[in-house]
């Protein structure tokens, strides 16, 4: 039998919009381990270095809008540099990380976010996130320096710690309400390839993760 | 890691990645990262040449290039053989890759697809076997038929 259309909207697997995200920064800054306390609620201790990409998606709740967030995350390894560039086309968000207790991944922070600029759009929301808040004791750039940094490169800014999950929903979600006030405020042209956005209307009753839910396959301007 | 497996690459950027290895490749040496580079480009090709192309490129970088780079050598080749639909040599990648890091949430995750996948096409193969059995049980059951009625 065929599921009430009427109920369909209130099923816990719709969203009107897909943000896509990518995840940049250094080598062990913790990236992958933010994603998966995202998407999974958990810390992932002995994270071995991630093989090229990696992909994770949540739904989260803006303005009473259900967003699916398509998260990219991009190994940190100089050596796969050249080809992780190629996700960056068409992020909607842009999650920027360094340690907080090694300066070097903070020092290259310029270079991530030259690449951020260049490759993506100029609406894209950048966001700085000082990972590994937990360490206190080992800190080696202070939130001052940090949150200066963000302010002169007009970027949000937070400390999180993946592996006690504080503020990592908080960078995720100020992401996305960031991303959200520029589709209100029109800055943000939905119907661009580039944008990262795609609007999904409220009757859409698609599965998530059904065979054409890939987002090689759902590019944003294609469905007309 | 469907995602990472069907995501596919621009053409363009292919191109560009196979210019600049051909060009080191008519200098007589290729660096390890363009190979690499372009090896990882061809697995992400929509065409079935290019990903078998770069599945030779990572097998021939797994024996020869940099030991600690054999890891991601290994995945590469197992994302390749599953794009094209070998996946009992897709295992023997993942398996390798495995063993020497039980806990690589990838290598997991890109396991229980190639599982996945594995019965799929098991079963359609199942399929196509009963349906090609049914269709020469119907068969002999026509001439039977026909012959009786003669």
């Amino acid at each position: 039998m065929a599921a009430p259309a009427a109920n369909a909207t209130n099923a816990p697997y719709n969203y009107n919009y897909i943000f896509k995200y990518i995840i940049i920064g250094d080598m062990g800054v913790g990236k992958s381990c933010l994603l998966h306390q995202f998407t999974e609620k958990k810390f992932m201790s002995d994270c071995p270095h991630t093989i090229g990409v990696e992909f994770g998606t949540r739904i989260i709740e803006v303005s009473g809008q259900k967003i699916k967030l398509q998260i990219w995350d991009t190994a940190g390894q100089e050596r796969f540099r050249a080809v992780t560039r190629s996700y960056y086309r068409g992020a909607a968000g842009a999650l920027m990380v360094y340690d907080i207790t090694r300066r070097s991944t903070y020092n290259h922070l310029s270079s991530w976010l030259t690449d951020a600029r260049n490759l993506t759009n100029s609406n894209t929301v950048i966001f700085l996130i000082g990972n590994k808040g937990d360490l206190d004791s080992q800190r080696d750039v202070t939130y001052e320096e940090a949150k200066q940094f963000a302010d002169d490169n007009g970027l949000m800014f937070l400390e999180t710690s993946a592996k006690t999950g504080e503020k990592v929903e908080d960078a995720f979600l100020e992401t996305a309400r960031r991303i959200y006030q520029l589709i209100q405020d029109g800055s943000l042209d939905l119907n661009a390839a580039e944008s990262g956005v795609q609007h999904k209307p409220s009757h859409a009753t698609r599965p998530l993760g059904g065979p054409t839910d890939q987002p090689g396959e759902t590019k944003p301007g294609c469905s007309c | 890691m469907e995602a990472v497996i069907d995501d596919h690459i621009d053409p363009e950027e292919l191109q560009l990645h196979s210019r600049r290895y051909e060009e080191e490749l008519s200098n007589g040496q290729v660096g390890y990262n363009t190979a690499f580079d372009y090896g990882w480009c061809l697995i992400r090709s929509r065409k079935q040449e290019d990903i078998m192309k770069g599945v030779e490129l990572f097998k021939h970088l797994y024996k020869n290039g940099e030991t600690k780079a054999r890891r991601d050598c290994l995945f590469f080749t197992a994302v390749g053989y599953t794009k094209i639909r070998e996946f009992e040599l897709a295992l023997e990648c993942i398996d390798t890759l495995l063993r020497a890091e039980p806990q690589n949430t990838q290598a997991k995750d890109l396991k229980r697809v190639i599982e996945d996948r594995l019965k799929k096409s098991g079963l359609m193969g199942m399929g196509l076997i009963a349906f090609g059995g049914a269709t020469v049980v119907a068969a002999i059951g026509l001439v039977a038929l026909l012959t009786k009625k003669k």
